[in-house]
């Protein structure tokens, strides 16, 4: 793999800047990924000393730098408890402490992968991105419309809301791509369900979810007839690691036990 | 461009070609504990501890180590000694190629969570490979390790 410049912007304007006027032009966070893929690369644009590696806790929001690392986000104090600790889950289930040091949330975001089980969390967490240029886009939305302009990511914004949440990875080895992967938060009676790996991009079970809203108190029923909602809602397909019907297997008792998780006490389950 | 680092508490400057990655810069400068693996962030061999967190060395670019501390093998003798032991008591390697950083890894473990767990210890240790182990015996060895006092 070749890197023929590095460019080190001194504000985030020219990072943006840098990759907006030189389409050979890379953004170069963690780095993990793009030296996995072996591509040699015209110019690579570090995003190191412009403030990206922050996490800043405000009152409705956590904003999380897009140069923090899968590490820092597992290990922040807000972070690794909110939502039931789905999103620092996720974090801690990407290969092992060295890669988690170095890949990036923002990485993880913009890399678009079909397998991430950090995306899954984002959205079911409700994920907002902040860009240079762009105006902020939901996660949800930014992956349904396969956005593909070049722009910097600057921060993901999470809502701070008191609400339970459950991340799952199913994957054949600790060290492996998931077989799928799901993420499921309810906050105060309103869901949100994500299903990701089935092999595609994550994606939210939304007329599953909206159903689900509308119903207080949910009953095991309920929860039975959302799974089934969701597993019509979404495409599974095969691959190497699993064939379709595996992963509906998978999904439809994984999704029952989380939506059961973030619904009801111990007692009750 | 010049890169200037902490290597093993001993300032360097190296000269260095833009795209040049950790790795390769601390070999060519004859840190040669480290040492190459898939050369794609997957096994762990290339292992370093950039301010005491390990980290690949084979995808990460040398600019970014700027003013930062890299600690290799050699910048931890008498902990690597004590580790090597415990792996030679309980028969926990074979070709030797993980040691360096499974060394630094374990290393890093102690200083983090000196009472890891048998399942902490298995997480952390979880993107270090090693093709001869069979990672039990290495499990045993490191559990006697960090029981040790200091
Ligand atoms: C061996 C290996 C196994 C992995 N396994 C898993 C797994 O099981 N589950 C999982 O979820 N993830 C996995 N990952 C992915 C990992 O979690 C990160 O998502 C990935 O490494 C990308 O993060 P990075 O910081 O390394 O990004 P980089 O490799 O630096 O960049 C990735 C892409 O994002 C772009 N980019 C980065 N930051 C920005 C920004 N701020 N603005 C605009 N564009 C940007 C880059 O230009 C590039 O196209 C794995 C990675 C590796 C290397
Ligand atoms: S050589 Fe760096 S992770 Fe394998
Ligand atoms: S002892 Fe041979 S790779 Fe670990």
């Amino acid at each position: 793999m070749r890197i023929e410049t590095i460019l080190k912007p001194a504000s985030l304007e020219d990072a943006y800047k840098a990759i907006a006027a030189d389409k050979n032009a890379v953004m170069f966070a963690g780095g993990a990924w793009i030296k996995l893929t072996l591509k040699d690369i015209a110019t690579a644009v570090i995003l190191d000393g412009l403030g990206l590696e922050r996490i800043a806790v405000g009152d409705k929001t956590v904003e999380i730098g897009a140069l923090a690392t899968l590490n820092d986000v597992a290990t922040h104090p807000v972070l690794s408890g909110l939502y039931g600790g789905m999103i620092a889950e996720s974090c801690r289930r990407v290969m092992g402490i060295n890669v988690q040091n170095v890949a990036t949330l923002g990485g993880s975001v913009m890399g678009g992968y079909a397998f991430s089980d950090i995306l899954t969390a984002l959205l079911a967490a409700d994920a907002t991105l902040r860009f240079q240029k762009h105006e902020p886009m939901k996660l949800a939305e930014y992956l349904q419309r396969k956005v593909n302009f070049r722009d910097l990511l600057v921060a993901i914004s999470i809502p701070l809301k008191n609400g339970r949440g459950v991340f799952r990875k199913i994957a054949r080895t600790r060290l492996d791509f998931a077989i799928l992967n799901l993420a499921v938060t309810n906050v105060n009676g309103l869901y949100l369900i994500a299903v990701g790996a089935r092999p595609g991009v994550a994606r939210l079970a939304t007329l599953a979810a909206d159903r689900l809203n509308e119903i207080h108190p949910v009953s095991v029923f309920d929860i039975e007839k959302a799974v089934a909602d969701a597993l019509a809602e979404l495409d599974f397909g095969s691959n190497n690691r699993a064939a379709e019907d595996y992963r509906r297997a998978l999904a439809r008792v994984h999704l029952l036990r989380a939506l059961k998780e973030v619904t009801f006490d111990d007692r009750q389950r | 461009m010049i890169v200037n680092v902490d290597v093993n508490g001993r300032l360097r400057s190296f000269d260095v070609p833009p795209g040049a990655f950790l790795l390769d810069v601390l070999r060519e400068a004859g840190y040669l504990s480290i040492r190459r693996g898939c050369d794609t962030t997957s096994c762990g061999i290339c292992t370093v501890l950039l301010d005491g967190k390990p980290v690949p060395s084979c995808s990460y670019l040398a600019i970014r180590a700027e003013g930062r501390k890299v600690t290799t093998v050699e910048g931890i003798p008498e902990e690597a000694a004590k580790l090597a032991r415990h792996f030679g008591e309980e028969g926990a390697d074979q070709c030797g190629y993980c040691n360096p950083s499974l060394a630094l890894a374990v290393y890093a473990l102690k200083q983090t969570r000196p009472k890891a767990t048998d399942e902490e210890i298995r997480l952390w240790l979880v993107g270090n490979l090693c093709r001869c182990s069979g990672y039990q015996s290495q499990l045993v060895a490191i559990k006697r390790y960090l029981e040790e006092r200091p």
